[in-house]
């Protein structure tokens, strides 16, 4: 494209270039001279191409759900260690949404969406304001030893064998770290979403938080590891345990679930398999599927919610690849696990929606995994660290953990398909309505414009409103691709009309020039001197009216949508993602939920317009200035 | 139906080639009902030229126009019927009516500058008709529209079949006109002031192309003019019309030969001539007042009112057409020169 810019215009006077140019040449090179336009055009075919391209390459769950990712900041900073982490690495921890890790002096560092509750420590004293990747030390605390990240806090051990607790405060109580962790030597420890997890010399496993009902009977029926854990991992809600003996207790129900029935109706045992016991040396989680790792290197896997959040809850159960090697370590994510095997290697499976499980090939020499939410790290025996998993949203997320960038793309496919077929329909209609309205004349004409006159004085928003109401209730078994179906030839009914009248309109001053009667002094079909004759005379008109309604219908289907009468959520569309992100306190904490929607919304809108213009005045011969 | 056409064609004289019988055609517009050919009868011969003569608005285009049905969507032929080679087309319907446009009976329009498609290029006009009529392929089509370009004396044809319209000048686009109403080898060619847009060289380079034309393919010629020095160039007959009537009809060599009998329309139309032994000083006469308004027409002669000869019974009376000497017909009541009283 930049070719037509840089080329010098050919030297021709007037009468060469009239005599070498079609009309459509010439309106092409008139409307190549306008930059606007062509910046126009190359954005919106852009965006086009972007969108649909993009939406056909990355098939998305729009029901998916996640409530650890709701309104994450836009950025790709979550695997961005900083450096004098990433060669010097102690312990590293990732939580919902930023990573924590502690290097080889003590050192605290913190990286990804950190809130300030994060970012200065809840009921510390801000001591100084730093970036958030440089090495953050809070008033009198002293060189730490372990630290893990939870849903929206942090825990952290100092060498000295304090346990420290900070974080957003939404559940303030696991940030008051019990006094009975005083003095004891602390082996490992969790952040969790509302309960934190110690475990202790001694097999004693102390938890605090929001901690009413985790032990329940209900869930653990058989607990008695008191004075003998050795291991443990936490979920969620609920937490797996290694017993010196072999022995894992993790529950037999769901937190919320109750029916322990699969979705083929099949029984999925709730208890631990039974060849587990006695055997395992490790134990790991993810959100309703439970591993072990047996002495002998494999990994057992079992579920006990019949439909583990994801559908495809299996790939979690079982890697599509068998593991080759022996394990040594075996870490859970939200929905995937990674296991660490004798040869320094990494080795992730399970649901992959984020890129976690895509563990690299050819790594090895770790001695230790570290994997938390959607990300993990490997560190090998210098502390150098290798990551893999989820790297940020590059436009955040939503109210629902949903990739915003995905969305955006994704509604920019519904809108855009339904402003390109609402507009096929109105061309469609109002170039065949209008020319046999022009060509015809006498009673056609008059019907056809009175129908339309009746169309247009129509008020298009109560109709609409009206229209959303009763057909859901008529056809309650209307699916969304029906409803958006039905959007789409609603719009091309609304805007046949503007083309019926500019087609009637040309074809009325057209049907008196001679070479119409001369057409059909020839024997031609009416029909075909309309369509054929005609038509051409009258692309020109329809072409800028099609730019500028396709503007126009993107407007109206964001607006309806908008509204909440076009779209229903969660098929997304820029209209319906711009009235997620209406109340106030989303624009002002989460501006990226409605900038990117907008910014692609206006960007398309104003690139067809301007498009719309300058093909509007390349083809208007009596713009056609020689300049 | 073409089975039709063939039985009764069988019945017509067959040098007649097309025969106008007491057409009216009319007009439904707001104001009243306009009778634009009020009973006009006619004929040509295959191989001859037929001028009509008239000033504007005398109904000669429209009853061209009714030949083919090509009439404004308010107009109609009330009565009457239409011969081509003995068999009515005024009463075919549109499917038809399409079989002969083009084919049989073909036009050239006044405008050259607005009879063809601006959007299209020579060719993709010109080859319409070719595969309309012959079924051709759009490559044997484009051959032969080189061809009948190479017809009409197109310099370079296969350049100018791939032009648009608005890069050909007038007498170029007339050309084209031409090639695309011989197209198809009609027996009829409707030239409708085919040369008034033209300039003075060029028309006399379409008269000589239509009739060089006219003798190499046999093609009878309708000519429709109100340019009397055409007329005598080309008509091998001439029917005069003034509001929708025939007024005179005559071999061409009558009428202008200063024949003893005559319209007083006609000598009017002769005198408004300039002619290159008219004594200089002397002014050129012009027939006085204007053409009646159709919805107004005067109850006796319609030529009355601007009649110089006329006499109270002219103002009373409609005349008829009349026979004065074989072949040559005047509506006139004193069509004997010697008759008339001077005004």
């Amino acid at each position: 494209m930049m070719k037509f810019f840089k080329r010098k215009k050919k030297k021709t006077d007037i009468f060469q270039e009239e005599l070498v140019q079609s009309p459509g040449r010439t309106a092409l090179k008139n409307f190549l001279r306008r930059k606007l336009s062509i910046i126009g055009l190359v954005i919106f075919i852009t965006i086009v191409i972007f969108v649909f391209v993009f939406a056909a390459l990355t098939p998305t769950d729009h029901t998916h759900l996640d409530s650890t990712q709701m309104n994450v900041r836009p950025g790709l900073n979550m695997l961005s260690l900083p450096g004098n982490l990433r060669n010097n690495a102690r312990d590293i921890s990732f939580g919902s949404r930023f990573g924590v890790g502690v290097d080889r002096n003590g050192g605290l560092h913190m990286w990804g969406d950190l809130h300030d509750g994060l970012r200065h420590g809840h009921g510390w004293r801000r001591s100084r304001t730093l970036p958030p990747d440089t090495n953050i030390v809070f008033n009198g605390m002293g060189p730490l030893r372990m630290v893990s990240a939870g849903l929206d806090h942090i825990v952290a051990v100092e060498e000295s064998g304090r346990v420290t607790a900070w974080g957003i405060g939404t559940h303030l109580e696991t940030l008051d770290v019990p006094e009975r962790l005083n003095g004891r030597n602390i082996i490992d420890i969790r952040a969790g979403s509302w309960v934190s997890m110690a475990l202790c010399d001694q097999g004693d496993l102390i938890l605090w938080g929001n901690d009413t009902n985790f032990w329940s009977p209900h869930r653990y029926p058989n607990r008695n590891f008191a004075g003998q854990v050795t291991a443990f991992d936490m979920g969620t809600v609920s937490a797996i345990v290694l017993t010196y003996d072999g022995r894992v207790y993790a529950p037999v129900r769901g937190g919320g679930q109750v029916a322990a029935t699969g979705e083929d109706g099949e029984n999925i045992p709730g208890e631990v398999p039974g060849h587990v016991q006695g055997r395992a040396v490790d134990v790991a989680m993810t959100d309703g599927v439970y591993a072990a790792l047996l002495y002998d290197g494999t990994v057992v896997t079992w579920t006990i919610a019949p439909n583990p959040i994801r559908r495809d809850a299996y790939s979690i159960l079982a890697p599509d690849h068998p593991i080759q090697g022996r394990v040594v370590q075996i870490e859970g994510g939200r929905w995937h696990f990674s296991a660490l095997l004798d040869d320094g290697s990494v080795y992730s499976w399970g649901y992959n929606h984020l890129g976690q499980a895509n563990s690299p090939d050819g790594t090895s020499g770790n001695i230790e995994i570290f994997v938390g939410y959607f990300k993990n790290a490997a560190v090998d025996a210098d502390g150098e660290v290798t990551t893999w998993g989820h790297r940020g949203y590059l436009m955040g997320s939503d109210e629902n953990g949903r990739d915003l960038f995905r969305r955006v793309i994704h509604g920019g496919r519904t809108t855009f398909s339904i402003g390109f077929i609402a507009v096929i329909v109105a061309t469609f209609l109002g170039v065949t309505l209008g020319g046999i309205a022009g060509y015809f004349g006498k009673w056609p004409d008059m019907i056809i414009m009175r129908i339309a006159e009746v169309m247009e004085s129509i008020p298009f928003l109560p109709l609409v409103m009206v229209m959303s109401v009763i057909i859901p209730a008529r056809f309650p078994e209307i699916t969304e691709t029906g409803r958006i179906s039905m959007i789409m030839i609603l719009l091309g009914f609304l805007l046949w009309p503007g083309f019926a009248r500019q087609t009637r309109a040309q074809i009325l001053s057209m049907r008196e020039q001679e070479f119409v009667v001369a057409a059909r002094a020839m024997g031609v079909r009416n029909s075909s001197i309309i369509f054929k004759h005609l038509m051409p005379n009258v692309l020109s008109v329809v072409l800028v009216l099609i730019t500028l309604s396709l503007a126009n219908s993107l407007l109206i289907e964001s607006t309806l949508s908008f509204l909440g009468f076009g779209v229903l959520p969660p098929t997304p569309t820029w209209g319906n993602m711009l009235n997620s992100a209406r109340d106030s306190v989303t624009i002002v904490n989460h501006w990226w939920r409605w900038l990117f929607p907008a910014i692609f919304l206006g960007l398309s809108t104003i690139s067809i317009s301007t498009m719309g213009d300058g093909l509007r005045d390349a083809l208007d011969p009596r713009l056609n200035g020689r300049g | 139906m073409s089975e039709k056409i063939i039985n009764s064609a069988a019945q017509g004289n067959t040098s007649t080639l097309i025969e106008l019988r007491d057409l009216h055609t009319y007009f439904q517009t707001r104001r009243g009902l306009v009778k634009a050919v009020n009973g006009v009868s006619y004929s040509i011969e295959s191989g001859k030229t037929l001028g009509v003569v008239g000033e504007s608005g005398s109904g000669k285009s429209v009853s061209a126009m009714s030949i083919l049905k090509l009439l404004d969507s308010n107009g109609y032929i009330a009565d009457g019927e239409i011969y081509l080679r003995g068999e009515d087309i005024s009463k075919l319907n549109h499917r038809q009516m399409r079989k002969i446009r083009g084919n049989a009976i073909s036009v050239i329009f006044q405008e050259p500058m607005t009879s063809l498609n601006p959007v299209f290029t020579v060719e993709r006009q010109l080859r319409e008709p070719f595969m309309i009529h012959q079924n051709m392929s759009k490559r044997q089509a484009n051959r032969e529209v080189v061809r009948i370009l190479s017809d009409v004396k197109i310099p370079n044809p296969e350049r100018v079949a791939k032009q648009y319209p608005f890069q050909l000048s007038g007498g170029m686009r007339q050309r084209v006109m031409i090639a695309m109403a011989l197209a198809c080898k009609p027996d009829i060619l409707i030239a409708d002031e085919p040369t008034t847009a033209l300039d003075v060289t060029i028309q006399a380079q379409m008269l000589k192309l239509m009739n060089e034309l006219k003798a190499e393919k046999g093609t009878s010629i309708l000519f429709i003019t109100h340019d009397l020095g055409v007329v005598n160039q080309m008509a091998d007959d001439v029917v005069v019309m003034y509001c929708g009537e025939v007024v005179e009809m005559a071999e061409s060599a009558m009428i202008f030969q200063g024949d003893r009998y005559s319209h007083p329309y006609t000598d009017g139309l002769m005198h408004s001539i300039p002619r290159l032994d008219t004594p200089a000083g002397v002014r050129l006469e012009a027939i006085p007042g204007a053409v009646p308004h159709p919805l107004d027409l005067p109850v006796g002669c319609n030529f009355a009112p601007r009649c110089k000869h006329r006499t109270e019974k002219c103002e009373q009376e409609h005349p008829a057409l009349m026979e004065v000497a074989p072949g040559h017909k005047v509506r006139c009541f004193y069509a004997d020169k010697s008759g008339r009283k001077q005004g």
